[in-house]
């Protein structure tokens, strides 16, 4: 998705000058990206730490393909992109390397739809990055990225179905996780309706 | 208890009820999915609501290790290129150097088979002898055209020269093999003059042709034998025909490719300008920060520190590309005196460090002499005949230098540099104009004559009829620059350099040159 925008003097000059390679600028940028895009690889990542790695994974990658950015779209979702792309390279070397325990989906323990809303971003971020990666990577991608499964398929190299079947299981395990992670808040919420 | 009216209406209740199924309705389920959808998707709104405008807090840290990955990255970078223009500037000189030292062995050995030619003086194979090409027939023909005392047969023969010439495709180096060949073939070629396979032996009978007439009548034009290199030979035949004689003899004064050197060398952009680029960034930094109003750092960024940052900030390899135009002046050698030519070229540098630069480049030069010869040859029969010849050679080369660059002084706008390396030269063109005059010197104003030289008399270049080892040539060079920055992407520079050529060149490979040469050029850095 590319949004026409028009970019003001300060962003075309601080592009200019990352092209140029000029620290300040390099490091402006960064800064600026820092917290979202932090917040992206946290979602794709098991812990802080591997957050980071991708991080600056990808920011080394903006900065190295910068040139290739269309003056007039959008340089916060061209570096999300980057930062996607790089997290989804992170899951697959992770899949070589780790045999995946998908768990059984637990029983559905609530029907409440509004469960996410009475949690933290950081207890969302906490099961989310608990959940096994082909889960995460998954939701992620469908729930927060808005990709299609046929899209999602193709990223990950999977089939659509596993791919449906993946979110499926990550929406329940999360809400499974949830309600055993944080009970009273569950319960409360469940109370509320 | 019951009775059996109810153990009846049991049974018959149970057996009515064991297999009992409604029938399904679409809709119902319809309903349930989609309430289970909108289940599903409030609950990753709820996520994406969530999660899609979340921030991490800032850590320091961070942007510390991702400068320690950009200043690797960035090392290593021109590492790479570095590398890889070594790697090519290498392998060309090493191939040139293999095709020089291999053309050398050749050379000799057809020098040995030229000796033997001369021996059997057979004054019609060096017509032969020489480069078996299309320019020798029309060399023929214009040669006939150039002397007045021409003979019929001559321009007959130069005639099928012309035809049969063009396919020919013999090397110059058989000319040993090509002198017997030329004089079993005359009569054939004679009269077949459009036969292709022995185009290469047109020539030679035409100069057989020529060397008969020769014999009968002393005045014949003897313009076939427009042998490049067998000048030994052609020396004979200048004692048979005056006309030829004094053809060969000019082709033997200018016996030699006289290559020259072409100055070259861009010189390197100033590896100063990173830190002047730095020191803009962080004027830039301080304009920029104070809208932006969270630039901590840069908003204190005074002019002390700002000279703190120049002198602390990590060096910045960058590659830069070069334009550049040459005026060059060459010393005198068998092409005569060098008068000024110029050249121009593009060039890549890539710095190593703080102190040194390589560059590589392509350049074109163009280079220019002039040679005025004088001469008096005696006829058998005692008439003296003078030539003068004026003539101006054009030669077109192509340049491959490589360089290293060592800078001696810097500061944000001047870089001042010395430079020394090799560069190869290739002649791949060679142009001829001037005037022949020939006068009987023993009666003085009543035989006289006037013609322009015949380019095609003389030896070409590598795309002509040259070969490699007679236009191809090493030199080293030396040179200081002075460099100039305008902005951060373009400098100025002026670079005298002083060229030496330690491999041999032009016919026989009896030449060296020496250059001067004072290039200017625009450069910018990518």
């Amino acid at each position: 998705m590319e949004l026409a925008i028009t970019m003001s003097d300060r962003e075309t000059q601080l592009i200019q000058a990352c092209l140029r390679e000029e620290r300040w600028a390099q490091k402006e940028l960064y800064e600026s990206s820092y917290g979202k895009m932090l917040g992206v690889c946290m979602r794709y990542s098991t812990c802080q730490e591997d957050a980071r790695d991708i991080l600056n994974e990808a920011f080394v990658k903006v900065f190295r393909y910068l040139s290739r950015y269309q003056i007039g779209t959008s340089l916060d979702a061209w570096i999300r992109r980057i930062m996607i792309n790089t997290a989804i390279d992170f899951y697959r070397k992770e899949m070589r390397h780790r045999h995946e325990d998908i768990e059984l989906v637990y029983n559905n323990p609530s029907e409440n739809t509004d469960l996410m809303s009475s949690y933290s971003v950081k207890e969302i971020l906490a099961v989310i990055q608990k959940l096994p990666p082909s889960y995460r990577a998954v939701f992620n991608l469908y729930a927060i990225e808005g990709y299609a499964h046929k899209e999602i398929a193709d990223i990950l190299n999977i089939t659509e179905s596993t791919s449906r079947s993946n979110l499926v299981k990550a929406r329940s395990k999360l809400k499974e996780m949830l309600s055993h992670l944080y009970p009273q808040k569950s319960q409360s919420t469940n109370y509320e309706e | 208890m019951k009775n059996n009216f109810d153990e009846l209406f049991d049974e018959q209740a149970k057996n009515l009820f064991q297999n009992f199924e409604m029938d399904f309705n679409p809709q119902d389920w319809t309903k349930i999915e989609r309430q289970l959808n909108q289940s599903d998707e409030k609950f990753d709104a709820n996520a994406r609501q969530k999660l899609e405008n979340y921030e991490m807090p800032y850590n320091k840290q961070d942007w510390a290790k991702m400068e320690t990955i950009l200043d690797k990255n960035r090392r290593r970078l021109p590492y790479f290129w570095f590398y890889k223009t070594l790697e090519f500037s290498f392998v060309s000189l090493l191939l040139l150097s293999t095709a020089l030292l291999y053309s050398d062995k050749s050379d000799f050995e057809v020098h040995q088979n030229l000796a033997a030619n001369n021996n059997s003086k057979t004054a019609n194979n060096n017509s032969t002898a020489a480069n078996n090409n299309s320019n020798a027939a029309n060399n023929n023909s214009k040669s006939a055209n150039n002397n007045s005392n021409a003979a019929n047969n001559n321009s007959k023969s130069a005639n099928n020269n012309s035809n049969a010439a063009n396919n020919n495709s013999n090397a110059a180096n058989n000319n040993s093999n090509a002198a017997n060949n030329n004089s079993k073939s005359a009569n054939n070629n004679s009269k077949s003059p459009n036969n292709n396979s022995n185009a290469a032996n047109n020539n030679s009978n035409a100069a057989n042709n020529n060397s008969k007439l020769a014999n009968n009548n002393s005045n014949t034009a003897n313009n076939n034998s427009n042998v490049a290199n067998n000048n030994s030979n052609l020396a004979n035949n200048n004692s048979k025909s005056a006309n030829n004689n004094s053809k060969s003899a000019n082709n033997n004064s200018n016996a030699a490719n006289n290559n020259s050197n072409a100055a070259n060398n861009n010189s390197n952009a100033a590896n100063n300008q990173n830190e002047l680029l730095l020191l803009k960034n962080a004027e830039i930094a301080n304009k920029i920060q104070p809208e932006n109003g969270n630039g901590d750092e840069n908003e204190n960024l005074s002019a002390a520190s700002l000279k703190k940052v120049k002198l602390t900030l990590p060096f910045i390899r960058q590659m830069r590309l070069a334009a550049v135009l040459g005026m060059e002046t060459h010393t005198e050698n068998s092409l005569g005196r060098g008068v000024a030519s110029f050249l121009a070229g593009a060039s890549l540098e890539t710095d190593i460090n703080r102190h040194f630069a390589l560059s590589f480049g392509l350049h074109y030069a163009r280079r220019n002499y002039e040679l005025e010869l004088n001469s008096q040859e005696t006829r058998p029969d005692g008439l003296i005949f003078s030539k003068k010849e004026l003539r101006n050679t054009h030669l077109s080369l192509l340049q491959i230098p490589v360089a290293l660059q060592t800078n001696v002084f810097r500061n944000e706008k001047w870089r001042v540099y010395l430079t020394s390396g090799l560069n190869a030269s290739l002649i791949f063109d060679k142009t001829y104009s001037g005037t022949l005059q020939i006068s009987a010197a023993q009666t003085a104003g009543n035989l006289r004559m006037q013609s322009n030289i015949s380019p095609r008399e003389y030896e070409g270049g590598l795309f002509q009829t040259g070969n490699f080892v007679e236009n191809a040539f090493l030199t080293a060079q030396i040179g200081v620059g002075a460099e100039r920055q305008l902005t951060d992407h373009f400098s100025l520079f002026i670079q005298p350099t002083y060229q030496i050529s330690f491999t041999r060149f032009g016919q026989n490979r009896q030449d060296k040159t020496r250059v001067i040469s004072l290039n200017v050029g625009l450069k910018t850095n990518f």
